[in-house]
């Protein structure tokens, strides 16, 4: 009797420590049953696989038996192979065939609490690490004929697999033209996470983010009732929604969940907290250098009279507090849960007390930061918070060199910037583009 | 789509009867001045409807496409290229003349120059973007300014240092011959719809620009604002006084219970913006336009490769500017920006002209 050359049928991966290899026999027939133990589940290959084993006669029958498991194929040796024992297939290598077994272990990962984006009375649950549970959790959802789930793989290395879900009556179909353009164009190794997707998808030295990245299940399903397209990346608790245009990024989904009159002055809020924190730190700078006396007079001497004992141009101030904020607020990120309120307690003392009084800066200054700290905090999602965070320094620097006029310019060049990304096609920055409101 | 048409109609006459058309109004103001401010529109309107009525049986094409189609190569290139060099030194008068009031009232200590060049830059980058992201990005700003500049100009009707006295002596003089500078001035106000030769091109065809009279309306409304507030405040003789009337006008504006109190700071601000857009689309225009001369073609999708001819050109009138900029001061300019105007209102009726001839003939086979 021949060995079964496990070198041709699954190249490359015999010497893997998890790898387990067992010949059957039945009748001097033999057959060899190959998986790897850290992706399968031994309960599901007992009640299957071995199940089948003790009940056939023969080789022959064996394989009858086989093919009624579900999830059962047949695949080529060589690559075809390998792929399938690294997705948690078990392989059964007959002489003339190898017929594979989906057992993969299922998925241990639970929906978890909606934390990116927290609303107070709505759903209350994300997405989970599983794409096979979000897949499903949308389909719960949005229980549609219509909704489309198609899969691929992303990565050259990590081939994490991705699934397109759209609603073919909705969507637009140059969207998805061009998604799967610029989905085949991506060549990098290893893909993780859905918001390096959305950078690869859309151009690598883009300021704002032109796809939205949730955890929300209800805002992907009310962005596919939109007609968008989603991305659920296996692996990462978030899904892409597509195209995404500026607003997107400040809409909460309490808005769509309570009354108008209610939300619209607190979306007013979001707004003009977005205007303060990119435009409160020049401002200071211009209105201290450059334009005094645009203030009435009290306002003026009052600015003037908490700065009489910081020793430097106002700049200087701005960028100190921003640096400290910015810092602070990257730490209480970083940082391990528990060393975090440490760092917020620290850095509080400084940011409120402390820097005033050694004279390093204006006690109107520390106001600015921490407005501008707390207007970035009302944006609803992260990437864009972080746009905005960047987005500042440039006016602070026009605001050096220019005063108001470098501020307006700044702006300008802002909105001209906005206006000009194109989102998968559709404009970025475009009032009244008329979006269906039928799905509010 | 047609709405972005009265944005940059609307844009065009604000900048025109804040920045530039007032000099030459109260310098004409006992000579005709105000009889200017009924037939100016008149004509202006005019133009107007003959110049959207006839693109519109164009459709989605702007004047290039059309000039090289009907036209002999001879003819359609001066033609193109003289509409787009106008557009270009419309936006760089603006831009001078903007340079000069900000370092006079913003930034005293910053040369114009300096700010010049960065007005220009910017205006650059602005202009060789698509002609979407232009008309965009110019609906945003408008909706965002205009309302502030509206209760600007309320307020100062409705001001207390307001004399209406002044206005009814003008008012004696209100059956005077229109001299040509002021003529020209008053119809060079609603000389926005050049912009349509290339913005037709994103308009759908189907639709007619609807509401046009409210053009004449609204221009004719800005410029007796225009002319009679700076008198109100100032006196008949008194404005006489001031180089940039309106700006001096908006100065003694006063809010009370306002942070910033001297209305002229926010007022500067809006105006500066509002420049912007103007030069940007004047610009956009220009560009398109001369690139179109030569036969190059918006691209489907704008890349930095593909507007490279539109830079380059831009980058040229960029400098062009900056040089004049240096070479004015504020006597030249406004004698360079009327003999500008008094020259520009005929090529404006030759190139509607042409344009409505080119609509009436049949395609030449």
């Amino acid at each position: 009797m021949k060995p079964f050359d496990l070198h041709a049928a699954i190249p490359g991966l015999m010497h893997s420590g998890d790898l387990v290899s067992r010949g059957l026999n039945i009748d001097e027939e033999s057959v060899q049953l190959v998986y790897l133990s850290s992706l399968c589940d031994k309960q599901y290959l007992q009640s299957s696989i071995m199940q089948a084993f003790g009940d056939s006669s023969d080789r022959a029958d064996f394989k009858n038996r086989l093919s009624l498991i579900p999830g059962y194929e047949q695949v080529q040796s060589g690559d075809a192979a390998v792929q399938k024992l690294l997705r948690g297939y078990a392989l059964v290598l007959f002489p003339d065939a190898i017929c594979a077994i989906e057992s993969a272990k299922a998925s241990t990962s639970k929906p978890l609490d909606a934390t990116m984006e927290s609303i107070l009375q709505g759903p209350q649950y994300a997405f989970s690490e599983d794409i096979a549970t979000n897949v499903q959790i949308i389909r719960t959802r949005y229980p549609s004929k219509e909704l489309r789930v198609e899969y691929s793989v992303i990565g050259t290395v990590s081939q994490t697999s991705l699934a397109i879900l759209y609603d073919a009556s909705k969507v637009d179909p140059d969207v998805l033209l061009e998604l799967d353009e610029r989905l085949s164009k991506i060549d990098a190794e290893v893909v993780q996470a859905s918001n390096q997707v959305q950078m690869l998808l859309t151009d690598r030295y883009h300021l704002l983010p032109t796809g939205l990245v949730t955890d929300r299940p209800d805002r992907t399903v009310l962005n596919l009732s939109q007609g968008k397209v989603i991305l659920l990346l296996n692996g990462t608790p978030f899904s892409i929604n597509l195209p995404a245009v500026f607003f997107d990024f400040l809409d909460s989904m309490e808005d769509v969940y309570q009354y108008p009159w209610l939300m619209r002055p607190l979306q007013a809020l979001r707004y003009i907290g977005a205007c303060i924190t990119m435009t409160l730190p020049a401002l200071y700078v211009a209105f201290v250098s450059y334009n005094p006396e645009f203030f009435r007079a009290q306002l003026a001497i009052e600015i003037a009279g908490s700065r009489a004992a910081v020793p430097y141009a106002s700049y200087y101030e701005v960028f100190l507090m921003l640096f400290l904020t910015e810092a602070l607020t990257e730490a209480s990120i970083r940082l391990p849960k528990h060393i975090g309120s440490t760092a917020t307690t620290v850095g509080g003392l400084i940011l409120g007390e402390a820097a005033q009084q050694a004279g390093l800066v204006s006690s109107i200054m520390i106001i600015i930061a921490s407005s501008v700290a707390i207007s970035n905090f009302v944006i609803p999602i992260n990437t864009m918070s972080y746009a905005v965070r960047v987005a500042k320094f440039p006016l602070i620097i026009l605001a050096m060199y220019f005063g108001l006029v470098g501020i307006v310019t700044g702006i300008f060049c802002f909105v001209l910037y906005a206006a000009s990304l194109r989102s998968f096609g559709k404009p970025y920055l475009k009032l009244f583009s008329g979006e269906a409101k039928r799905s509010r | 789509m047609s709405r972005y048409f009265f944005y940059f109609m609307s844009i065009s006459m604000l900048i025109h009867t804040i920045l530039i058309v007032p000099r030459d109004h109260m310098n004409a103001r006992y000579d005709g001045a105000i009889l200017s401010f009924l037939i100016g529109p008149a004509i202006g309107g005019v133009l107007v409807y003959a110049y959207t009525r006839s693109l519109s049986k164009f459709k989605g094409k702007g004047l290039p496409e059309i000039a090289a189609e009907r036209l002999p190569k001879a003819l359609s290139l001066p033609l193109v290229l003289g509409a787009g060099l106008m557009s270009f030194i419309a936006g760089g008068m603006a831009w001078i003349h903007c340079a000069f009031i900000i370092s006079k009232y913003l930034n005293p200590d910053m040369s114009p120059y300096a700010l010049l060049i960065l007005f220009v830059i910017v205006t650059c980058a602005g202009a060789v973007q698509t002609s979407k992201t232009v008309l965009f990005s110019t609906e945003i700003i408008y909706i965002v300014c205009v309302p502030l500049l509206v209760v600007l100009l309320i307020h100062g009707l409705f001001s207390k240092s307001m004399n209406y006295d002044s206005v009814k002596v003008m008012l004696d003089y209100t059956w005077v011959m229109p001299s040509w500078s002021s003529l020209s001035a008053a119809t060079n106000t609603f000389a926005g719809y050049m912009a349509l030769s290339v913005f037709n091109r994103t308009f759908p065809a189907d639709k007619q620009i609807k509401h046009l009279w409210l053009i004449p309306a609204v221009g004719l409304i800005l410029e007796l604002f225009s002319f009679f507030i700076p008198i109100g405040f100032h006196g008949t003789d008194g404005v006489d006084d001031y180089i940039y009337t309106w700006v001096s006008t908006v100065d003694a504006f006063r809010m009370k219970y306002l942070l910033i109190e001297r209305v002229v700071s926010i007022y500067l601000l809006i105006l500066l913006v509002v420049t912007y857009v103007f030069t940007m689309i004047t610009w956009h225009v220009g560009a398109e336009l001369v690139t179109g001369a030569f036969r190059i073609r918006p691209p489907k999708k704008a890349s930095l490769r593909t507007q490279l001819p539109r830079l380059a050109v831009c980058v040229l009138i960029g400098i062009g500017t900056v040089i004049a900029g240096a070479r004015f001061d504020e006597t030249t300019l406004f004698k360079a920006s009327s003999f500008w105007m008094g020259i520009r209102m005929p090529l404006d009726v030759l190139i509607v002209f042409a344009v409505v001839l080119l609509s009436r003939w049949r395609l030449k086979a």
